[in-house]
């Protein structure tokens, strides 16, 4: 996919003309092994794993990520589509207590003083001029004041809002977006562009990115390892047909080929939820060839080793053939490949949603959330809204890459240490 | 080895006919198409006046038909008109190509030169403090998205601290010439070269790195320590050599890949190469644009697997190509 | 930490092996860092001035997963000047190890000499040393120089992408710096020619990839060579080679061997190697040494079941058996060793004091010793 940015797979063998040292060495019977001490290949496969420090950084990273994303929500008071709002109007001293025991605010914020600056001669109003933000427990002391007073960095939700109309406290007109704020202890990351809690957001929207990265695996894995294995399996005919869609597949383009889908998707008015669905097909058809490459490679070593002369001349029939000993005998492979594959196809959707072809707001997922940069004001002035969901594409991937990596390393029989 | 290469790009044009054929039924089968789009929601279009666009685009014929013409022509080596900017598919591709060249050549040679020698290092002295350093680097940049680490950047060192223009490829209210203008467009592309080569470098490490622990392995490195060379010559010239050949099948792989464009990067900063007009004709649903570049990039990903193999066979003695 | 603690539940407990690996790899690797080792640290004595080679209670263990092998495990014996000496023993047994050991290129970082020291005599000074306690940088100008090898794998054991002529030459020309290029390919010439290898100086000019592995065997022979060594140490040099080829190498080692007056130390599994070649044998059996003699000693008065075991599961040509004899049972786990003979489990002549601590020395004759419980004084 030499139009993406240069990403490339060195891992994968280029092509089918390949010279033949470079082939890969035949894998051993791995889950067979077990020595005389009781100790399973499985037990010195995961002593190993755990013995690499990155993939287990790794490991509690993508842990930590996924608990964030599917059950920090339970702990967040703030749902995904909530928006939130800011009287644009100056409070008197009362006001703010009544607020106050209405239970609007809470007596930790701040509140700015408003004095009226000068008379403008142009407009012939006098300009607010704002002080500097003080407790809003220091005002009350001074319950005679007559100064008026803005509400410092604060949000209220819908509930609330509706509650500041009923008792008049400001009018429909005077209700704006709470957006673009920074972050305080409301809003952990600020609010972004919409007035949404960029905080709730980036759980929202990360379970979109991780769901497509998992869905999309399967599919690959399902597809990669079914095709591989009849192609490694029988040979032949099938063989040769199913390793040249492979051929055609791999020299596609891979990103022009899902813009092209998903510039025609918004054409034909695809719902969100049926864009994902039709996305993660896609992802997958595209992302099968690597894995059933591999496994046909696998299989056809496998098949000249002597314990498949064995299962043959004991008289197993085939599919107990291929799912007793030919896949267990692969599975290292496939779990290392599919577990790097969650991370390219996330890699994938987060630039897709970046683009703006993916799903579409108010829909989140991290891409989206990056996507407010084209703003250049969100971008100069507002890093709390893109950095975060950036961070979070970021370290999920090299959390995954870091895994993939370890097991890839505890799996190799050859490995040393 | 004339005969292997024959046979290959034999195989390669076959390839790129399927890829055509698939390519064109999925182009035409799609909902909506680019007449639809230029027409949705003006009202003072009328249903002929579609018609005799969709006549003039070539877009009334039925698939197997247009398919048709548009394979005869293209053999020939016409791949169109484009669409959306009304010019020769070719001709635009000629020209677009050399700018993304421009951007990926310098990106090419500081990805080799910095991840190649990085990953030796990292194998030479393996798990120890160092090697977790530059790994943990070579992570960052394969896991990093490339728009994310653009924006970054650019935030950073274009809006930020001023060093560097935010996007384009020259300053548009100065009209440098000779030496100037190089001046002007290398600092311009500063930042995009700084992050395609960032995200380049890590898999060249990763990959230097693992093959040469497995070189370091081998029973040859073991004789040429019992044969008492010092640990700088076993290293960086025995163990260094082997380490090359798959590394430089790779780079003789990638080198088609510099005129292929980075679609992402230069979107963001807006460098007008052959990536940026790909992102374009395939979100306006520009056929012809969209047939012939992908065709375009499909054929240099064919040619590079080619070259990878080439490059083997003329880096290790072992390998005749039959 | 004792081998008790390392179980728990009467399994094996992992987290403490790697955990104990990790100290005690650290350990000997930080030994073998220090650069500047002053002369006096490793410089010895030798215990008979017409030895060669020394070993002396040699240990190498290799710290894995699922625990500490003792691959060499207490190794004792002498390689006298000028003579031929036999390794022998099953595959796994620690000879291999053993001369590895000796070269100090056991596979690190698991792979580690924890004890015991490997004596040498150089020539030139007349120092003693010992090779286990030598900073890297010295080991280097005795490898290749003063000890050579052959290894098992003439296949693999050339540098696939350089012409022989350069990895011939480059073994020369790191020893003797001082040589003109043409002296180099000279005395490279020379040597593949008194290898056997017609056609020398086009044989310069191959990849190793273009040469039979008899070829190859004789290239890394000369290699060995290249340098008058005082001792070769050949590991299983035959091994991987066809049985036609395989005579030709004992030939042409045996006939190298009285004309450069080095010694040899032959490490096989292949008892009529031996027997053609060796002055003196040694027999190992799971990383220690159960018997050692002159040839006759061992061929003749075998006196340790395994060493007996081990000739009589040689055929001989005119003796009709019904069945080839072979030792029952296998070569027991590495890890857990009891500290008892090791052999006892697959003894067909144990007596009862076999079931006590692993047998001390019985010396039957001024070259003779065997490790073993029997009664050696009725024979």
């Amino acid at each position: 996919m030499p139009t993406q940015d240069p990403k490339m797979q060195p891992e994968e063998q280029t092509t089918h003309g390949q010279p033949s040292v470079q082939e890969q060495p035949s894998a051993p019977e791995h889950s067979s092994i077990q020595t005389t001490h009781g100790v399973t290949f499985g037990q010195l496969v995961f002593r190993r794993f755990v013995r690499n420090k990155l993939a287990i950084a790794g490991f509690f990273a993508l842990l930590i990520m996924i608990l964030f994303c599917f059950v920090g929500t339970l702990l967040n008071p703030y749902r995904e589509y909530e928006q939130f709002f800011d009287p644009d109007v100056s409070f008197s001293v009362q006001q703010l207590s009544e607020m106050k025991d209405l239970n609007l605010i809470s007596e930790k914020i701040k509140v700015t003083p408003i004095k009226m600056g000068a008379v403008s001669s142009i407009l012939g109003t006098a300009k607010e001029v704002a002080g500097e933000p003080i407790a809003l427990t220091e005002v009350l002391k001074n319950p005679s004041s007559t100064e008026t007073f803005r509400l410092y960095h604060t949000s209220f939700r819908l509930a609330q809002k509706n509650i500041l109309l009923e008792k008049g406290f400001c009018t429909g007109e005077e209700i704006k977006l709470y957006n673009k704020m920074p972050i305080t202890g409301q809003h952990l990351l600020g609010t972004d562009v919409d007035g949404f809690d960029v905080f709730t957001r980036l759980q929202y929207g990360g379970r979109v990115s991780l769901l497509v990265g998992l869905i999309c695996m399967l599919f690959a894995v399902f597809l990669g390892a079914v095709l591989g294995g009849i192609a490694g399996y029988y040979g032949g005919f099938l063989d040769g047909a199913i390793m040249r869609i492979v051929d055609v597949i791999n020299s596609i383009p891979v990103f022009p080929i899902i813009i092209l889908f998903n510039s025609f998707m918004r054409f034909s008015k695809v719902g969100d939820q049926m864009k994902i669905y039709y996305l993660i097909i896609i992802i997958a058809a595209l992302n099968w060839t690597g894995l059933a490459r591999l496994v046909r490679g696998q299989i056809l070593s496998l098949r000249e080793q002597e314990f498949m002369l064995a299962t043959e001349t004991v008289g197993l029939r085939a599919g107990r053939r291929i799912f007793r000993h030919l896949l267990p005998n692969v599975m290292p492979q496939i779990i290392v490949n599919a577990t790097l594959l969650v991370g390219g196809v996330i890699l994938l959707e987060s630039a897709l949603s970046f683009l703006g072809l993916g799903v579409s707001p108010p829909y989140s997922t991290w891409g989206i959330m990056i996507n407010r940069v084209n703003d250049p004001l969100v971008m100069i002035h507002c890093p709390y809204i893109w950095l975060p969901p950036g961070l979070c594409i970021l370290l999920t991937i090299m959390a995954i890459n870091f895994v993939g990596d370890g097991l890839r390393d505890a799996f190799d029989p050859k490995m040393k240490r | 080895m004339w005969q292997y290469i024959v046979r290959r790009i034999f195989i390669s044009v076959m390839i790129l006919f399927g890829i055509s054929i698939l390519l064109y039924i999925l182009i035409r089968s799609m909902p909506g198409d680019y007449i639809t789009m230029m027409t949705t929601g003006k009202n003072n279009v009328t249903p002929a006046m579609v018609e005799h666009l969709r006549h003039l685009y070539g877009l009334d014929t039925n698939i197997p038909q247009g398919y048709f013409n548009w394979i005869s022509r293209a053999i020939q080596g016409d791949f169109g008109v484009s669409f959306f900017y009304q010019r020769p598919v070719a001709d635009i591709i000629g020209e677009k190509v050399l700018v993304s060249f421009t951007l990926a050549l310098p990106v090419f040679i500081l990805t080799i030169l910095i991840g190649v020698p990085l990953g030796i290092i990292s194998a030479t002295r393996p798990y120890s403090k160092l090697d977790y350093a530059i790994t943990t680097i070579a992570f960052v940049g394969i896991s990093v998205p490339s728009f994310f680490l653009a924006v970054v950047l650019k935030r950073v060192f274009a809006y930020g601290l001023k060093w560097f223009p935010p996007f384009g490829m020259v300053t548009a209210t100065e009209d440098y010439t000779g030496f100037a203008l190089f001046m002007d467009k290398s600092w311009h592309l500063v930042l995009p070269i700084v992050c395609l080569t960032f995200i380049g470098i890590g898999s060249y490490m990763r990959y230097a790195r693992s093959n040469m622990l497995e070189v370091l392995d081998t029973d040859y490195i073991r004789t040429a320590r019992a044969k008492g060379l010092p640990e700088g010559t076993v290293i960086y010239s025995h163990a260094f050599r082997n380490t090359l050949i798959p590394i430089v099948t790779i780079i003789g792989g990638s080198i088609p890949g510099l005129f292929a464009g980075a679609m992402i990067t230069e979107n963001l900063f807006q460098i007008p190469g052959i990536g940026w007009y790909g992102y374009q004709s395939l979100t306006n649903g520009d056929i012809p644009f969209v047939m012939a570049f992908n065709l375009f990039v499909a054929a240099l990903t064919l040619l590079g697997n080619l070259l990878a193999d080439i490059s083997y066979a003329l880096v290790d003695p072992r390998i005749r190509l039959k | 930490m004792s081998e008790q603690a390392k179980t728990k539940n009467g399994k094996l407990d992992l987290r403490a092996i790697a955990k104990a690996n990790r100290a005690e790899i650290k350990k000997y690797e930080t030994a073998k860092k220090k650069h500047h080792a002053s002369p006096s640290e490793y410089q010895t004595k030798m215990r008979d001035s017409n030895n060669l080679i020394e070993f002396d209670n040699l240990q190498t263990y290799f710290f894995t997963d699922i625990g500490t092998v003792k691959a060499v495990n207490g190794v004792s014996f002498d390689i006298p000047r000028g003579s031929t000496i036999a390794v022998v023993g099953e595959s796994g047994c620690g000879k291999s190890v053993t001369s590895l050991s000796l070269m100090r290129l056991v596979q690190g970082p698991q792979g580690q000499i924890v004890g015991g020291s490997i004596r040498y005599q150089q020539s030139s000074g007349g120092q003693a040393i010992d090779l286990t306690k030598l900073p890297d940088e010295e080991i280097r100008k005795i490898r290749g120089k003063e000890i050579a090898m052959i290894f098992q794998e003439p296949m693999t054991s050339l540098n696939p992408v350089f012409r022989i002529g350069k990895q011939l030459g480059e073994a020369i020309h790191i020893h003797l710096p001082e040589l003109s290029k043409e002296e180099v390919h000279k005395r490279t010439v020379a040597l593949l020619e008194m290898v056997g290898i017609a056609r020398a100086e086009g044989i310069t000019k191959s990849y190793p990839h273009e040469l039979s592995g008899g070829m190859r065997q004789r290239v890394m022979i000369a290699m060995a060579l290249a340098l008058d060594p005082q001792l070769i140490v050949a590991d299983e040099p035959t091994t991987a080679l066809d049985v036609t080829i395989q005579a030709q190498i004992l030939d042409l080692l045996r006939e190298l061997k009285d004309k450069i007056n080095a010694s040899i130390m032959l490490i096989t599994h292949d008892l009529g190697v031996v027997a053609e070649m060796a002055d003196y044998v040694v027999v190992m059996y799971a990383g220690r040494v159960i018997e050692q003699g002159t040839a006759e000693d061992i061929y003749d008065r075998p006196a340790h079941p395994y060493t007996i075991g081990l000739l009589g599961s040689i055929p001989v040509i005119g003796r009709k058996v019904e069945e080839l004899y072979s030792i029952p049972g296998n070569v027991p786990n590495p890890i857990h060793m009891p500290d008892t003979c090791y052999f006892k489990e697959r003894c067909e002549r144990c007596v009862a004091a076999c079931d006590g601590n692993y047998p001390d020395v019985v010396e039957l004759s001024d070259t003779h010793k065997v490790w073993c419980y029997r009664d050696f004084s009725k024979r």
